[in-house]
């Protein structure tokens, strides 16, 4: 096997015209690593990662695998030869060629036997081996997209990019399918990268999360890092919900918790603990999934917003006790000074 | 009115905008003498707009209603089947004899004895029963590279199958009626075996599988593919007198010539005429239109266009046709081509002349 | 109302079926059981296997040249950027204004042994015309080409629109699996197109296999061909109908394999992400090439023909042709066999959406006369009227032929229009119902705008099939009613070219507007 690099993008960017698409946006992915590239609609993650891929050419920067130059204003490996395996959100696989042919597809290079022997210890891995001689359109969804991993897998590329990989996919097989591909892919032991925009999807699956917004990645690390270590509000909202809280709206007990610097916080609604400290009334109570909203009366005016296990059912008007945990309060002014 | 039919008519109207639905030949059968127009229905295989004037001349001087209907001649052959007694059809106008002889062997026709008619066109070129009446002459001849050929060595119809003439002769295909009508007096002045064996030579001379028209294959001798052309004189003629230089220039390059089937047994002719149809109910009228074609502004309008011969003695001859040699008619009576029609085409078959 | 009894809405379309399928039906019968004197023996012997054989050479070889011509041609157009690619991408469809016989006559003149091509390798050569070998226009592969030249814009259609809907995701995630453009082409466009493309070959060959005019002026003896002599020389009605039947059965073999293919639908893409893919740019001696590579296709199977017909006409100056009969009489014809063509498609298209039955039934009555060529309902319509004892005569023989046209055409009005209602949400017509539209008013206010912009397209090709159609009007018409198209058979057949060109040109002009519309639709549709 072939020493794997990691895949580095270096200040690359990329405008259509006046729209800047991709702006100075450095990533390095590390061998064996999955990085989910997590932004909204627009934020250029599609952008970027066909920049990676090789489908666009950069106006700046340079993409390397290892030492290796794959794109820079001098220098474009065209998608053909960088050996960069992809999956779509739709699959894409190839109509009118079986599972196996498939993912022979790109094992050209090897003597006829070799190629499907090859290609079937793929389908073993990923569990397609029953599947073997079937077509697309006879296909599950999660076998289509195993399918489509075990063929971008198959001829050893210097890294794979997923694009949205699992949000074609029905939620009850949803996470099946991703544990076993994913494994697949860290067994492979090449830089992955996911783009998606299930920040809970970044967050228990990848092994680090890089936050683009306006074509720019904003920050990138281990999900814990960026989750609680959010450099700007941008990439707090994009791993989950964010409330501001008015530093003069806070209860005296909280406010020597809390380094105060600036004006406004933001809080995730984690971090409002529920069973000791101030008592506060509630004025609403939300069931939202496998948690409940509650609206919290600070004062007459200001509420905070609490996220907690649906226990007892709490009603308006009840009084709950709660303290704030500082780490899931976020300072933005402060940092960006 | 069957069911059926009121069905059709239903249908007519559903279509509408058809408003001349009535049987023309009906309208005049019923009161020929009475001042209501006479009609006259006439199914022309010929196209020519020298024939349209013709026409109008001819309600002009008779204040008749000339009714006419071009198609090719089998497809007026087969309508007229199809249309059986109730065809409006008085007179059929087709190239070629054998083309006529096979409306009367349908039992399309009938006869017409007429005096007058009888006088002008020679026994030969009419039905010897009335049934067809020639009304200008069209010969089959051959088109030659004058460089490469005497008249003499083309003289008489046999001297094409000579082995010298390997690899020269140009010919459209066998199913064509000239062909057929041509081949009808060789089988007809030499047996059926020796005319068999005149087709299997001519085979071996072609230059080229039969293909094109007539025209094809006097262009062909100009361009060089071929030497000897057997075609119909009028397409020969109708080249020299084009418009086009390039035209001219394939005319002016060939020669033309009438051969014989032997010394001093004339050359082949052909005719256009005209078939009085079972149908026809006014005779009279029928035999006026024929009578009238025969004249000498009948016969100008017929040939000028076509560059066909006048078949009336003394009628003026169209422009074109003096640059063709002079030549004595054969006098086979013209039914045998249709009478040997059908061993013609069996005869090609047994040749491969395609 | 009880549920057996058939409803109001249900007769128009019931009449309509029987109007549409009679002559078919009339000529299968007459076929299969009106036969008298010759029997199946001989004619199978005689005329039947020379006259299949030589039809199906025809169309394999008119099959192999129209993927050479289309599928190469739409690849290039629909995956790259080169000099020309936007004006060729409509211009490839101009062909189909030409009707078969007069691209026919066109290039008999160009190939001829006098004509330009052959006098100018004289002039280069100076060899003479015995010395050389040139390609020889009457022949079966003559005939192939003049049919390939003028109904290949079928093929290169499905094949564009195949290429361009192919899935992008799918060719890139065969471009990052090493693929270069030409493996590209023939391990992943070409297979995924295949289907459309077959489909669009399908209907190419049927229209081929229809084909009279061209097969007759150049002595191929096809079925089209025999139908018309077997009827018309021989006189032998029986041995035109067998033939006839041998047409029909061709035909809808080819029609059904081209429905199987196109239900396919691009062997299911998986891939939901259709839109056109970014066209690459070529590196410039191969943009150079494709742009060559169109534009002689472009030359032969349009330009060329038409300068030589307009260059024959000029050359005919002082013969004129009095065109004003012919094209009221075209126009007459056209304007009634449109209307009743169309009427029988709306009806039909309405028809399909009530019930699966009546969808079946129209679908199949609509292909049945589709795939008839015109000399075969000529003959279904001939046979009709000898058993009801009517002469072809004025009114009766117009009744015919509008009645042929419609039996003919009204499948080509009903694609246009079930393709602008399939392109709607299914759920509309519910919709209108649930608000309680039904009847006349749901057609005026629902059904009627909505397939409008089709219909229009129907109207349009409606009037150029008819235009264009020789053997059944040839068989058909009645006094003084010579189309233009019948009229430039017979002086093509009469070896005056020069005047055949006239009516031949007016033919293709009018048939240019309806082909630039259908491209202009072409291209709205694959943007969208």
């Amino acid at each position: 096997m072939p020493s794997i690099h990691s895949l580095i993008a270096e200040n690359i960017g990329r405008s259509y015209g006046d729209v800047v698409a991709v702006a100075n946006a450095s990533l390095s992915l590390h061998p064996g690593e999955v990085t989910a590239l997590i932004g909204p609609s627009g934020s250029g993650k599609t952008t970027f990662l066909r920049l990676l891929a090789g489908m666009e050419r950069p106006d700046t920067g340079e993409i390397r695998s290892g030492q290796t130059v794959l794109a820079s204003p001098g220098r474009h490996v065209p998608i053909e030869t960088r050996k960069i395996g992809l999956v779509f959100q739709d699959f894409a696989l190839f109509p009118h060629m079986s599972v196996l042919q498939n993912v022979m597809f790109g094992l050209r290079e090897l003597a006829k036997s070799d190629r499907v022997r090859a290609a079937e210890k793929w389908l073993d891995q990923l569990g397609l081996t029953h599947r073997r001689d079937a077509y697309p359109h006879h296909l599950s969804g999660g076998e289509q997209q195993r399918t489509a991993i075990a063929r971008a897998l198959a001829p050893q590329p210097v890294a794979i990019l997923l694009d949205e990989p699992f949000s074609g996919l029905d939620p009850s097989m949803r996470d099946r399918v991703r544990e076993v591909a994913l494994s697949a892919i860290r067994a492979a032991g090449v830089p992955a990268l996911m783009v998606t925009h299930d920040a809970n999807e970044a967050l228990v699956h990848a092994d680090r999360i890089a936050v683009i917004e306006q074509g720019s990645i904003l920050q990138s690390g281990a999900p814990e890092t960026v989750y609680r270590h959010p450099v700007s509000l941008a990439v707090a909202r994009a791993l989950g919900p964010v409330h501001p809280l008015e530093a003069t709206d806070l209860p005296r007990e909280w406010q020597d918790t809390l380094d105060r610097r600036s004006d406004t916080f933001w809080y995730r609604p984690e971090a409002i603990k529920l069973g000791s400290g101030i008592e506060l009334i509630v004025k609403g109570s939300q069931l939202a999934g496998p948690v409940t909203e509650l609206a919290l009366a600070l004062n007459t005016s200001a509420e905070i917003f609490a996220a907690c296990q649906p226990g007892t059912p709490l009603t308006p008007g009840d009084r709950v006790s709660a303290t704030i945990e500082p780490s899931l309060v976020f300072d933005f002014q402060s940092k960006s000074i | 009115m069957t069911h059926r039919t009121r069905i059709i008519a239903g249908l007519s109207l559903l279509v509408g905008a058809v408003s001349a639905c009535s049987n023309p030949s009906e309208t005049t059968a019923a009161d020929p003498t009475a001042e209501a127009p006479r009609v006259l229905t006439l199914y022309s295989s010929r196209h020519y707009d020298s024939d349209k004037t013709l026409y109008a001349m001819f309600e002009e001087a008779t204040g008749a209603t000339l009714d006419v209907r071009e198609a090719g001649a089998s497809q007026l052959l087969e309508t007229m089947k199809a249309e059986g007694d109730q065809s409006p059809a008085d007179i059929v106008l087709a190239a070629d004899a054998g083309s006529l002889w096979r409306f009367k062997d349908a039992g399309l026709t009938q006869a017409l004895n007429s005096d007058t008619l009888n006088a002008l066109v020679p026994a030969n070129y009419r039905a010897a029963d009335g049934h067809w009446y020639g009304v200008s002459r069209r010969m089959r001849g051959i088109a030659y590279d004058p460089n490469r050929w005497t008249a003499d060595d083309l003289a008489q119809w046999p001297m094409l199958a000579a082995e010298d003439k390997a690899g020269e002769i140009c010919v459209r295909s066998s199913s064509n009626i000239y062909n057929l009508s041509l081949m009808g007096e060789l089988i007809h002045r030499l047996g059926s075996e020796a005319a068999q064996d005149w087709a299997t030579a001519i085979v071996a001379n072609m230059a080229r599988n039969p293909q094109g028209g007539d025209t094809d294959q006097i262009r062909a001798i100009a361009a060089g593919e071929c030497s000897i052309a057997i075609v119909n004189h009028y397409y020969w003629v109708r080249l020299g007198a084009s418009d086009s230089a390039a035209d001219q220039q394939v005319a002016a390059s060939t020669a033309f010539l009438f051969p014989e089937f032997s010394d001093g047994s004339g050359s082949h002719v052909n005719i256009t005429g005209a078939a009085i149809t079972a149908t026809a109910d006014d005779l009279a009228l029928a035999e006026e239109f024929l009578a009238f074609l025969l004249t000498e502004t009948g016969q100008t309008y017929l040939t000028t266009e076509t560059k066909e011969l006048p078949l009336i003695a003394g009628a003026p001859l169209p422009d074109g046709v003096d640059a063709l040699p002079s030549f004595t008619p054969s006098d086979t009576a013209l039914d045998i081509y249709g009478q040997n029609q059908a061993e013609a085409q069996r005869l090609f078959d047994l040749a491969g002349w395609n | 109302m009880p549920r057996w009894m058939p409803s109001v809405s249900a007769i128009p379309p019931a009449v309509m079926i029987g109007l549409v399928g009679l002559p078919v039906f009339a000529a299968i019968y007459a076929g299969l059981v009106a036969g008298d004197g010759a029997t199946w023996a001989h004619i199978l012997e005689n005329r039947l296997t020379p006259y299949t054989l030589t039809t199906l050479a025809t169309l394999i070889l008119a099959a192999i040249m129209m993927l050479g011509l289309a599928v190469p041609a739409a690849w290039m157009i629909s995956q790259h950027d080169f000099p020309g690619r936007a004006f060729f991408s409509w211009a490839l469809i101009l062909p189909l204004a030409m009707p078969g016989y007069v691209m026919a006559y066109a290039w008999a003149d160009l190939m001829g042994v006098a004509g330009p091509l052959q006098s100018q390798i004289r002039a280069v050569t100076g060899l003479t015309a015995r010395e050389y070998w040139f390609p020889n226009l009457f022949t079966v592969p003559g005939l192939a080409f003049v049919l390939a030249s003028t109904l290949f814009p079928y093929v290169y259609i499905t094949a564009r629109a195949a290429f361009s809907m192919q899935s992008l995701a799918t060719l890139d995630a065969a471009r990052s699996l090493g693929a270069r453009p030409l493996d590209l082409f023939w391990r992943v466009a070409l297979p995924v197109a295949m289907p459309a493309i077959l489909g669009g070959l399908c209907l190419a060959l049927m229209e081929a296999a229809a084909d009279y005019g061209a097969a007759d002026f150049l002595g191929i003896q096809t079925l089209g061909v025999g139908i018309v002599r077997s009827w018309t020389s021989f006189g032998e009605p029986n041995t035109a109908a067998r033939l006839a039947l041998m047409l029909i059965a061709l035909a809808a073999i080819l029609l059904v394999t081209a429905r199987l293919y196109q239900g396919q639908k691009g062997l299911h893409q998986t891939s939901t992400q259709w839109r056109t893919p970014g066209r690459t740019q070529l590196p410039r001696p191969i943009a150079v090439a494709a742009t060559l590579l169109c534009a002689m296709i472009l030359i032969i199977c349009f330009v060329a023909p038409v300068l030589r017909l307009l260059w024959l006409a000029s050359q005919s100056a002082t013969r004129t042709v009095d065109l004003a009969p012919l094209i009221k009489s075209t126009l007459a014809l056209g304007v009634l066999g449109t209307s009743g063509a169309f009427i029988a498609a709306l009806i039909f298209t309405l028809a399909a959406k009530r019930t699966q039955t009546m969808k079946l039934a129209t679908r199949l009555i609509a292909a049945a006369g589709y795939a008839a060529p015109g000399a075969v309902l000529g003959l279904g319509a001939l046979f009709i009227l000898r058993e009801t004892g009517q002469a072809l005569t004025g009114g009766i023989a117009i009744t015919l032929l509008i009645w042929i046209y419609i039996s003919r055409f009204t499948s080509a009005g009903v694609e246009p229009m079930q393709a602008a209602l399939d392109r709607l949400p299914r759920n509309l017509d519910n919709a209108a119902r649930s608000l309680g539209s039904k009847g006349v008013r749901q057609f005026f206010a629902v059904d009627f705008p909505l397939i409008a912009p089709g219909a229009f397209a129907a109207g349009l090709i409606l009037f150029v099939e008819i235009l264009k159609e020789l053997p059944a009007t040839l068989m058909l018409r009645p006094f003084g009613w010579d189309t233009l198209a019948v009229k430039a058979h017979a002086y093509a057949t009469d070896e005056r070219l020069a005047q055949a060109t006239l009516p031949s040109l007016l033919i293709v002009f009018a048939g240019l507007a309806p082909v630039l519309l259908l491209s202009w639709r072409l291209s709205q549709t694959e943007r969208a």
